[in-house]
């Protein structure tokens, strides 16, 4: 399978309080063209960090990044944000939905930014909900749904602009097991009909059943 | 991003109403003082602005219209004489008490002119004519005085400083910045009151028109030289020393222009904290939409678009207030200038404060670091 995204010796070093803190040491990992990657370990070991890094949230203190072919760390902190729009797709454990959006405009939104062309975005918008099985509530305030809803929302919101690699951080953290099981299953499909890269932070034991592959981190470090 | 803003403002009706309430008191308010003050400076300068003269002759040091000096009058022989003169009048500008049917009296600033040119005369008549005043006690009074004055009859007598005056016209919008009733008479019976400074042979100016407008700065400087004991000033020069006396001199101007500022103030005020409060609230989502990939200015658009949504729909609902109270305030006797061009530029002006005062929501965003979404 073809890799879509390359961590090279990756490293971040927080200073804080003028002690330094490697929350990632050294790490080199590819990921492949519809899997499913799995990182676990305990809170603390640098899994988020790791996460922010793969999806050029967050600069490595050194190593290097390469996104299908475009070596990252050689861009432009202000050329980010157009490799984050064209690539990545994020679910977070606390959804982050606009309350003040339905659950339409939230995707909307999205549409909006990614440069949607057409004249509305929300015939789109409403495809992308009917594929989560939330067309039913379409007008419905983030407030007046259950999280499961919610985040099938932000997977939704995710899948704009159908982009290669999806990162989501503890997706699963604030919903109970059957919910849990429905996004699970959500990301699964992503990887195995769409052919999408899928990385998942998670300390679910439900979310092993899903993943190709699993990676431990244990202090900054892949456990071998 | 304005469909954001738009959705964002909406959502939280109770604040997007109370700020658009902010607003519209705001707009009121600076439109008022702004309204009054230039309502004013255009009463306080209308005579002279009406007068056709490109040059004004005045006492030494002369601060605004409405406190003269008197001068011999022969001087006016001396500005006719300049070639590039075409004509010189002279005018008067004194007080007097005229009194009223119950008893009381009332102080009017009275204009004596020349009834056969009209130089300085009354400009717009709702009865009677300017040249009605010629050949006695004759005298015409605003229609806006009748508020103080009673009601203008024409043909009727009224005691002025000890002499009996017929009423001949009634005059239409003129008034004084001091708000005393305006009164015209012609020039020869202005010297002839038994009051003040005036006397036959003074006068309180000389009004000069020249063949050639252009050349008015160097016929100004010939006059000087001319006339040393007198201030020589073009009508523009004169306006914005009255405008200046008025505002600067005795503060009365300046206390509108600050209040005005501070309902810039306010205004922008409850702008800005309605905005900060929006932003505070939404720094999750908007970190979110950075981590998704928005650029900085993507989401600085929303928060503009948030400013001027407000402005604009506060200020929309001010300016139809304003129409509404229009009427009564003239009717009060209280000058309100409102123009087009004035509300456009007090849009601008209050669209401008909330835009700035959008800045600590912006410098929120500008610091926002998008890692912030997977932590909490
Ligand atoms: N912004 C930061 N500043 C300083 N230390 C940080 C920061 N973010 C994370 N850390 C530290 O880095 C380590 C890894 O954190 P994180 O990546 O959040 O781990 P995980 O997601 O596995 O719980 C922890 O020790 C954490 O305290
Ligand atoms: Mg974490």
């Amino acid at each position: 399978m073809e890799t879509i995204l390359e961590l090279r010796d990756v490293s971040k070093t927080y200073t804080e309080g003028g002690s330094e803190v490697k929350a990632v040491d050294a790490v080199s990992l590819s990921l492949l063209k519809g899997e499913v990657l799995l990182l676990m370990g305990p809170s603390g070991s640098g899994k988020t960090t790791l996460l922010s890094m793969m999806g050029c949230i967050l600069r490595p203190s050194s190593g290097g990044i390469t996104v299908d072919g475009t070596e990252v760390n050689r861009l432009e902190e202000k050329a980010l944000p157009d490799v984050r729009k064209r690539y990545f797709g994020f679910v977070f454990q606390s959804f982050n939905l606009f309350p003040s959006l339905t659950a339409v405009e939230n995707i909307e939104l999205v549409l909006r930014m990614k440069g949607f062309a057409g004249k509305s975005p929300r015939p789109e918008a409403l495809g992308l909900l009917d594929k989560v099985g939330l067309g039913d509530r379409a007008y419905f305030f983030p407030g007046d749904l259950s999280g499961g809803q919610k985040q099938r929302i932000a997977f939704a919101r995710a899948l704009v602009g159908d982009p290669p690699i999806l990162l989501a951080d503890e997706p699963t953290a604030n919903l109970d097991s059957k919910r849990g099981n429905e996004v699970l299953d959500l990301l699964r499909k992503r990887a195995k009909e769409q052919g999408r890269a899928v990385v998942i932070v998670s300390h679910d034991p439900k979310a092993e059943a899903v993943a190709d592959r699993v990676i431990f981190l244990e202090d900054g470090r892949i456990r071998v | 991003m304005f469909w954001l803003a738009w959705k964002t403002l909406y959502h939280e009706k109770g604040r997007f109403l109370v700020t658009i309430v902010g607003i519209t008191f705001s707009a009121i308010l600076v439109l008022t003082e702004v309204g009054i003050y230039l309502g004013m400076m255009r009463s306080a300068t209308d005579i002279i602005r009406h007068s056709d003269a490109d040059i004004w002759i005045a006492s030494k040091n002369i601060q605004s219209f409405d406190f003269a000096n008197a001068f011999p009058e022969s001087r006016k022989n001396r500005v006719g004489s300049l070639t590039d003169v075409l004509w010189a009048e002279p005018l008067v500008l004194t007080w007097g008490f005229l009194k009223l049917a119950d008893g009381g009296q009332e102080q009017v600033q009275i204009v004596g002119f020349n009834p056969d040119k009209g130089i300085g005369g009354p400009w717009s008549m709702i009865a009677g004519s300017p040249s009605d005043v010629k050949g006695g006690r004759y005298m015409i009074l605003d229609r806006t005085s009748e508020q103080r004055l009673g009601s203008l009859k024409q043909g009727s007598i009224w005691e002025l400083s000890q002499s009996r005056f017929r009423l001949v016209g009634v005059s239409q919008d003129i008034r004084s910045f001091t708000t005393a009733p305006v009164l015209f008479m012609s020039y020869a019976q202005a010297q002839d009151l038994p009051i003040g400074w005036i006397k036959p042979g003074l006068t309180s100016y000389i009004l000069a028109k020249l063949k050639d407008k252009t050349k008015k700065n160097d016929v100004a400087a010939s006059l000087r030289t001319l006339l040393k004991d007198n201030d020589v000033m073009t009508s523009e020069e004169f306006v914005m020393r009255t405008v200046k006396y008025w505002t600067i001199q005795t503060g009365i101007g300046m206390s509108f222009f600050l209040t005005a500022v501070l309902g810039l103030i306010i205004g922008g005020a409850i702008v800005g904290q309605t905005i900060y409060a929006n932003t505070v609230q939404h720094m999750k989502e908007y970190g979110t939409l950075k981590a998704m990939g928005a650029k900085n200015e993507d989401i600085y658009k929303a928060i503009f678009s948030q400013a001027l949504i407000n402005a604009a729909a506060g200020y929309a609902l001010g300016t139809a207030v304003m129409a509404l109270m229009r009427p009564s305030i003239e009717a009060a006797g209280v000058p309100l200038y409102l123009s087009p061009l004035l509300i456009s530029v007090v849009f601008i002006i209050i669209g401008m404060s909330c835009i700035f005062s959008a800045y600590f929501s912006v410098r929120k965003i500008k610091t926002l670091d998008p890692v912030m979404v997977f932590r909490g």
